[in-house]
C-alpha cells in the first residue's frame, strides 16, 4: 500500500474554506434549531388543538422524509417554481427545519421528565404559566435535554455533508472535488474522516466543558 | 383569615374521593388531619388552594371564594402557602434563590428586600449558612425547611402541610416538626395532613379523621385521641399507635 499525501497538499486552503463553511452552516443550524424546536415542542404541548395540530403535523412530515429529499425541494423544486434560492440559504433554510423537528421532540422529553411537584410548587407560590414556564421549568428541561441536544448537534454537523449535493461549498463537497483532481481517493477520504472526526470531538469537549460551566447544581 | 369549606365534593372520573365535606378554619387555629391513605386528606388540603380542581361545593379563603369562576386564584395563593411531601425545591436555585424567587416575580419586590427577607426567613428555619447550597446537596430535613421558608417569603396568612415529613428519614423529622411549631406559637393558621400524632397531640388545636372521602370526627386533640367516640377513629388509632 503507498499513500501519497503531498498531492493533496496545494489543496489545503480549499479544504479549510470548505470545513469553516461546514462549520457555519451547522453552527447557525443548530442555534436556530433549537429555538425553533423549543418552539414547536411548546406547540405541541399546548392546550390549543391546532397549534398541537400543527406542531405534530411539521415533527412527522421532516422525521418521515429524508434531509436530501427536503433539501432538493428547496433548491431545485423551488427554482423550477421560480423562486432561486442560494445554496448556502437553502442549506441553512432546510438543515435548521429538519433540525427543529427533532430538537422539537428532545425538548419534549425534557420538558415532560420535570416532576410535576415542580409546577406545582410554582402554582402554590402564585406564579402563573409564563413564569413557572421560564424560571422553574425550563433549566431542569434543559439539563435533561442537554446530552440529547449535544448528540443532535453531531448528528447535524455530519448531516450537513448533504448540502454537498445541491452544490454548496462545505467541507465533502470540497472533498470530491479534490478526490476528482487528484485521483487520491484514499487519502482524500482518509482526510475527510479526519477533519469530521476531530471537529466532533471538539464539539463534544466544548458541550461537556459548557454543561460544567451552566450546570452547576 | 378564615377557611370555610361547605359539602365539597370532589371525584376523579367516576371515583368519588372527597364526598361532601364541611368545615371551618378559625384565623389562628392549627388543624391536623388525620386518616388512612386513599381517605381523601391530602386531597382536601389540595382543593384549599385549588391544586385540585373541585367538583361541587364550596371554598372560601377570607373573602375569596375559590369556586367562584372570577376568583384571581393566583392572588389567593400568595396568600396560601403549602409545603409538599417531596419539597419540590427548585433544583437550579440556591436555597436563598428558592426563597426569593416568588416575592420578586410575583410581588414585585425589589431583588435586595427579598433577599434581607429571605436570609430572615433562612436563619429562622436555621439554614442561614446553607444560604448559597442547591437543594441537591442538602439533607431532605434541611430541603423542607428550605421550602418551609419559601412558602413564608410570600407572607401567606394560611399554610398548608401535606405530609411534610412523610418522606424524610425518622431522625430528620423532629427538625421540621420544631419549625412548624414554632410557626404555630407565632399564632400562623395551619392546616397539616400529617401521620405524626405526636405532633397533632402536642399542637394541634383541632384535629380532624378523615376515612373514604368523610369526615368521620373532629375535635380537641385529647378527645380524639384519648376518647374517640366513631369506631373507625378507634380502629384507626389503634393501628398507628
Amino acid at each position: 500500500m503507498n499513500l501519497v499525501f503531498h498531492d493533496i497538499i496545494p489543496y489545503i486552503p480549499q479544504l479549510l474554506s470548505g470545513l469553516a463553511v461546514s462549520l457555519y452552516v451547522t453552527v447557525i443550524c443548530m442555534l436556530a434549531g433549537t429555538v425553533l424546536g423549543l418552539f414547536v415542542a411548546l406547540c405541541k404541548s399546548s392546550k390549543n388543538v391546532i397549534l398541537r395540530f400543527l406542531g405534530n403535523a411539521y415533527i412527522e412530515l421532516i422525521r418521515n422524509t429524508p434531509l436530501l429529499v427536503q433539501l432538493y425541494i428547496l433548491f431545485f423544486g423551488l427554482g423550477q417554481l421560480g423562486i432561486d434560492i442560494s445554496p448556502l440559504w437553502s442549506a441553512l433554510i432546510g438543515i435548521t427545519i429538519n433540525n427543529g423537528a427533532y430538537t422539537a421532540e428532545i425538548f419534549r422529553a425534557g420538558l415532560s421528565s420535570v416532576p410535576k411537584g415542580l409546577h406545582e410548587a410554582g402554582s402554590a407560590l402564585g406564579m402563573n404559566k409564563a413564569q413557572i414556564f421560564r424560571h422553574v421549568i425550563l433549566a431542569p428541561a434543559f439539563r435533561t435535554a442537554f446530552p440529547a441536544l449535544t448528540n443532535q448537534l453531531i448528528l447535524l454537523f455530519l448531516f450537513s455533508s448533504v448540502a454537498s449535493i445541491i452544490s454548496l461549498e462545505e467541507l465533502t463537497y470540497q472533498i470530491m472535488n479534490v478526490e476528482t483532481q487528484t485521483s487520491r481517493t484514499l487519502e482524500i477520504t482518509l482526510i475527510a474522516a479526519v477533519l469530521y472526526y476531530g471537529c466532533s470531538s471538539i464539539f463534544v469537549y466544548l458541550s461537556n466543558a459548557m454543561a460544567k460551566k451552566v450546570f452547576k447544581w | 383569615m378564615n377557611i370555610q369549606v361547605k359539602n365539597l365534593h370532589k371525584s376523579y372520573g367516576k371515583l368519588e374521593v372527597l364526598k361532601g365535606i364541611d368545615c371551618q378554619i378559625r384565623e389562628g387555629e392549627v388543624v391536623c388531619v388525620i386518616g388512612p391513605s386513599g381517605s381523601g386528606k391530602s386531597t382536601f388540603l389540595r382543593c384549599l388552594n385549588l391544586l385540585e380542581e373541585i367538583t361541587s361545593g364550596q371554598v372560601l379563603i377570607g373573602d375569596y371564594d375559590l369556586t367562584h369562576g372570577k376568583t384571581d386564584i393566583n392572588k389567593v395563593r400568595t396568600e396560601v402557602g403549602m409545603v409538599f411531601q417531596q419539597f419540590n425545591l427548585f433544583p437550579h436555585k440556591t436555597a436563598i434563590q428558592n426563597v426569593m424567587l416568588a416575592p420578586v416575580i410575583v410581588k414585585n419586590v425589589p431583588k435586595e428586600a427579598a433577599r434581607t427577607r429571605a436570609l430572615e426567613l433562612l436563619d429562622k428555619v436555621g439554614l442561614k449558612d446553607k444560604a448559597n447550597a442547591y437543594p441537591g446537596s442538602l439533607s431532605g430535613g434541611q430541603m423542607q425547611r428550605v421550602a418551609i421558608a419559601r412558602a413564608l417569603a410570600m407572607d401567606p396568612k394560611i399554610m398548608l402541610f401535606d405530609e411534610p415529613t412523610s418522606a424524610l428519614d425518622p431522625e430528620l423529622v423532629g427538625e421540621v416538626l420544631n419549625v412548624m411549631k414554632d410557626l404555630a406559637r407565632e399564632g400562623m393558621t395551619m392546616v397539616v395532613v400529617t401521620h405524626e400524632m405526636g405532633f397533632a397531640r402536642e399542637v394541634a388545636d383541632r384535629v380532624i379523621f378523615m376515612d373514604q372521602g368523610y369526615i368521620i370526627e373532629e375535635g380537641k386533640p385529647e378527645e380524639i385521641f384519648q376518647a374517640p367516640k366513631n369506631e373507625r377513629t378507634q380502629s384507626f388509632l389503634r393501628k398507628v399507635i
